[in-house]
């Protein structure tokens, strides 16, 4: 369902063009779940933005779905936005305004759901989440775990066909990074599509296809 | 979605609570003296517009040139109503005015004085149609001796009676009738009198000669009649009424071509009514009229308030927005489109806006009695009106957009990718943008604080200019033809008091508002019909002790003295005047002559009057300091009637007062007593003009107020940006003087730059400004000075304040937290 093809991403210096990306070639197939490891500043993140079409500064070719991205308009590239991508972030990047439920809801608004539709849809995940006590409460007043669980709801509240998440468990520790894993392995076997860049071994154990980084380019293509 | 979006505006506002709280009262704040200003020119603009057919009322005005001197004058010869609506077409109805002061009023025993009077022509209400509470439209002013009188007139002397078919008695002596009562006429009139005698009962009014100007004449005219037309017809028929007059006094040889050629005119066009108010500043207004140019300017910094308040507000939200980009890129990553985010976006704004004017209207109100008072109006906020409420929310719509779409769009045009890694080093390193509206805000601050400044120095120099005679410490007793024949005693009686140095009788004195009447002179011998040498001039009936009293200085010759018999034909004329009569050899001795008996009902050309020039006075200001010195002529009249001027040594003005009240009083039983300080009424000549800077004045002051609100919590929102930057710099060795002048430079450049934009534009208008009058200040450089080290002053104590507390803060608190 993805396919990049010769993925290049530079920052243009001075004298000299300084790669972060050289010669990407990947193919994801619906189903999978991919794991993106490598050390600090290899391009795990910015390959996962390209992806998820965060980040539109760069050069190949991206077809989604047998489309080209690359001349998509800002319209199309907001619709696939809201139907086929979920985002989880290693700072959870809840709205701090918000609160647990009103933060579930908002991609519901982006997609004009109904009302009560919305309701039960927030009501099923804050159950599976065992976040219903919690609902009214503010980011600022839950730990890191149960953040990263929020921003899980909130990516998947929607009904992506892909998640990606960069460095999902990053804040987190061992035992709450591992509900998280579960969490995401369950989601997997439902046929949700997992795209996650990780420094963990442990986590990329959870996956089924592992892609090692290195320098900007794909090291290692291990199927688990 | 709207109430997600109204929640987080809300809660991103508690969030920053002292902040916020800050842009929305500055927002406030300036909407609310825009609304005060909007309510002052909305009441400038509505004079004289209630006045049914408002817009086919004109005035008549002069433009004359006679000897030497220009009089611009709303006055016309007596004839002039009637030969109107008999000769031109397009006139319906016309009535005349005259103005001969104020008058005692009383029914019974106690008079009461009354300035709002004039004598009103019979037509008075066909041309303005007002409307009456009691009596007959119909021939209210026909009859010599009648009058009509205003509702509140009505009220004073006739509480709960029917005041029509009464009397009252006038100046003690004349009995008129009241023949109907008038509604108030609104304060927003330039025409406002209480009292309208009937002009017929005035032998001038009668008078069918066209040399003579007394009469403010106004008309009604046709519906869609051209003012053009009109104006060349009124010329041609002025000047075939003229002719015959002016060949009577100059001689068969005139001409009007020979009478134009040296230099003379006597040229009379129409003004409508609506622009009286603002556009009309001649001799013989009705009351002081404002100009178009404060309206203006009154505009100007409306717009310059509002500006500055959404400057602040755009400023505080892009400066806020490293706090908004993580949910700017949280919002995209979930498929919002840009367009959606501006939307969020101007929708808090306009909520703030909202709340904004909703406050605003309640320190509009607050603010409202002061401004009444400095500028002399009534105004009031008309919540009763629906136009105004539709006003305040097209207001706030406005502001909304102004303020808010400049935020709106950067906010919304964050790269998610970029955003969501924390990648945001454009929160305070200030932008081009942002930089610019601060300089704006600030050029808008020093420009307003230069006009104060100079506008109040011109002021102060004005009350402190030399200006040839002495105006403190002297007292004007007003209204002497209630005294009768004992006018002399009361003088002398007052100066039998210690308390008094000198005293004098006399129609005029220097200041504006006393009589004055002007008459062409010529040096005896010379050729009258060369009109060359007819000078116009002053004339000022005044006692030997006028020049004594007001501290003149006599630069050649003596001054009147009853030592000599003969300066009963003596008289003392000015410099300028010395300057226009071109005597050949020393003024002083020179004789000098004019036409005797000469008064409004008619002129004498037969007789001659002579008079011998025996001192010169030095030049004085008598009339505003916006002209030049005219030429003016004193004689003796052994008994003036006017006003009697005392010089008074006592520090204690008000012992002075009981004296002269309890002489009054025993002298003019029952008249009223009525005095001035003479450097009161020199103020009141440049009311105006004081009046303005003062209101000036106060919006200059709230508009730097709220652009160093701005400033204010632009340098905290700096500091809180800054903090780590701040404990790192700390943690390596900074002193708290150095981190303050890290954080106040970056605004102190900007503040310099606005300098440099602000004060040449300012020192530019002032200059055209201060054109206006012959004696003025000099734009010297200390103004420039001045303004600038109060600029910074006012900014480095704004921002000094803050930085201080930040660099104050313990490093560890900013460090740990990351």
């Amino acid at each position: 369902m993805i396919q990049l093809t010769n993925i290049d991403k530079f920052i243009e210096s001075r004298f000299q063009r300084v790669f972060i990306l050289k010669g990407i070639d990947l193919t994801i197939g619906q189903g999978e779940f991919l794991t993106l490891m490598g050390p600090s500043g290899v391009g795990k993140s910015t390959l996962l933005n390209i992806i998820g079409l965060l980040d539109e500064d760069y050069e190949g070719q991206y077809i989604f779905e047998d489309k080209s991205v690359n001349g998509m308009k800002e319209k199309q590239k907001s619709s696939l936005h809201k139907s086929e991508f979920g985002y989880i972030f290693q700072a959870y990047h809840l709205i701090d305004e918000l609160t647990v439920y009103e933060n579930i809801e908002t991609p519901l608004l982006y997609r004009n759901v109904s009302s009560s539709e919305r309701k039960s849809i927030i009501a099923d995940l804050l159950d599976r989440f065992n976040m219903v006590a919690k609902k009214d409460l503010f980011p600022e007043q839950l730990s890191g775990g149960q953040q990263q669980l929020v921003g899980i709801a909130r990516a998947i509240a929607g009904k992506p066909r892909v998640l990606l998440a960069d460095e999902p468990t990053g804040n987190l520790h061992s035992a709450q990074a591992k509900e998280i894993m579960e969490v995401f392995k369950e989601l997997n076997r439902e046929g949700t599509t997992i795209i996650q860049a990780t420094h963990s071994r442990e986590n990329a154990d959870y996956g089924t296809r592992l892609i090692e980084m290195l320098d900007g380019k794909i090291d290692r293509d291990i199927t688990i | 979605m709207l109430k997600n979006i109204l929640k987080i505006a809300l809660r991103s506002f508690w969030k920053t609570k002292s902040i916020s709280i800050i842009n929305v009262l500055g927002l406030s704040l300036g909407i609310a003296l825009c609304l005060i200003i909007a309510l002052f020119v909305r009441n400038e603009l509505s004079y004289d517009r209630h006045f049914p057919n408002a817009e086919r009322i004109y005035r008549v005005t002069s433009d004359i040139v006679f000897g030497g001197k220009t009089m611009n004058m709303t006055f016309a010869p007596a004839p002039m109503a009637d030969a109107l609506v008999e000769e031109l077409p397009e006139v319906v109805a016309s009535v005349h005015f005259r103005n001969q002061g104020s008058f005692l009023i009383k029914r019974y025993e106690d008079n009461i004085k009354e300035n709002k009077v004039i004598f009103a022509g019979k037509d008075f209400l066909e041309v303005f149609a007002i409307p009456l509470v009691q009596g007959s439209r119909q021939g209210a002013l026909d009859e010599p001796n009648t009058m009509m009188i205003s509702q509140t007139m009505a009220d004073k002397f006739f509480k709960g009676e029917n005041a029509v078919g009464q009397s009252l008695i006038l100046d003690n002596k004349t009995d008129y009738k009241i023949t109907a009562v008038y509604e108030d006429i609104p304060e927003n009139s330039h025409f406002d009198f209480h009292v309208l005698l009937a002009a017929e009962g005035l032998p001038e009014a009668k008078s069918p000669q066209w040399l003579g100007n007394n009469f403010q004449t106004y008309i009604l005219v046709r519906p869609n009649a051209d003012q053009q037309e009109m104006n060349q017809k009124i010329a041609a028929m002025a000047d075939k009424h003229l002719t015959p007059v002016l060949k009577q006094v100059m001689g068969e040889e005139f001409t009007l071509e020979k009478f134009r050629e040296s230099g003379n005119k006597v040229e009379y066009a129409l003004q409508p009514l609506l622009d009286i108010h603002l556009y009309s500043d001649l001799l013989g207004e009705f009351k002081a009229n404002f100009s178009i140019t404060y309206v203006y300017l009154f505009v100007a910094i409306a717009v310059f308030i509002l500006l500055i308040a959404c400057i602040n507000f755009m400023n505080l939200a892009t400066a806020k927005s490293s706090n908004r980009a993580k949910e700017v890129g949280v919002r995209k990553s979930m498929g919002s489109g840009r367009g959606d985010l501006i939307f969020q976006f101007m929708a808090e704004t306009f909520l703030m806006s909202f709340i904004s004017f909703m406050l605003a209207i309640f320190i509009a109100s607050l603010l409202l009695p002061f401004f009444n008072e400095l500028a002399g109006r009534d105004l009031s906020i008309p919540l009763d009106k629906v136009g105004f409420y539709i006003f305040l929310l097209l207001g706030a719509t406005l502001v909304g957009l102004i303020a808010g779409i400049y935020p709106a769009v950067f906010l919304s045009g964050f790269k998610p990718a970029k955003v969501l890694k924390g990648d945001i080093s454009n929160g305070m390193k200030s932008s081009v943008v942002r930089s610019s509206l601060v300089v704006f805000q600030f050029s808008i601050s020093i420009i307003l604080i230069f006009c104060t400044i100079v506008l109040f120095s011109q002021m102060n120099f004005i009350q402190n200019k030399n200006l040839g005679f002495s105006k403190d410490q002297i007292v004007m007793v007003h209204d002497l033809y209630a005294l009768g024949e004992q006018k002399q005693t009361f003088k002398q009686e007052i100066l039998g008091s210690p308390l008094i140095e000198k005293g004098t009788l006399s129609g005029f004195l220097p200041v504006s508002g006393t009589n004055r009447s002007d008459n062409p002179w010529w040096v005896m011998g010379r050729d009258i019909q060369d009109q060359e040498n007819m000078v116009s001039i002053q004339n000022w009936k005044v006692d030997f002790d006028y020049v004594k009293t007001l501290g003149m200085k006599m630069v050649q010759g003596r001054d009147f003295s009853l030592d000599f018999p003969s300066d009963s034909s003596g008289v003392i004329i000015n410099e300028t005047a010395v300057r226009n009569f071109n005597f050949e050899g020393d003024p002083i001795g020179q004789k000098i002559t004019t036409f005797s008996g000469n008064n409004v009902t008619g002129l004498n050309t037969e007789e001659l009057e002579v008079k011998t020039v025996i001192g010169v006075v030095e030049n004085f200001h008598f009339e505003s300091l916006k002209e030049n010195i005219g030429a003016v002529l004193m004689y003796v009249d052994p008994n003036p009637s006017g006003i009697a001027s005392f010089k008074f040594q006592s520090q204690d003005a008000q012992e002075v007062l009981q004296l002269l009240e309890s002489k009054w009083k025993e002298l003019a039983p029952g008249q009223p007593f009525t005095y001035e300080f003479l450097d009161d009424r020199f103020a009141s000549m440049y009311a105006s003009e004081t009046r303005i800077g003062k209101v000036f004045a106060a919006f200059t002051g709230f508009a730097i107020f709220i652009a160093c609100m701005g400033l204010f919590a632009l340098t905290a929102f700096t500091a809180e940006q800054r903090r780590k930057e701040i404990g790192i710099r700390k943690a390596l060795g900074a002193s708290v003087s150095s981190l303050v002048f890290l954080l106040s430079k970056e605004f102190t450049k900007l503040v310099l730059v606005a300098f440099v934009v602000g004060a040449p534009l300012a020192w530019w208008g002032m200059g055209k400004w201060l054109e206006d009058y012959q004696y003025r200040v000099d734009l010297g450089f200390g103004i420039f000075f001045i303004s600038a080290a109060l600029v910074l002053l006012i900014s480095w104590s704004v921002m000094g304040l803050q930085s201080f507390r930040a660099a104050n803060s313990n490093p560890i608190d900013s460090l740990k937290s990351e």
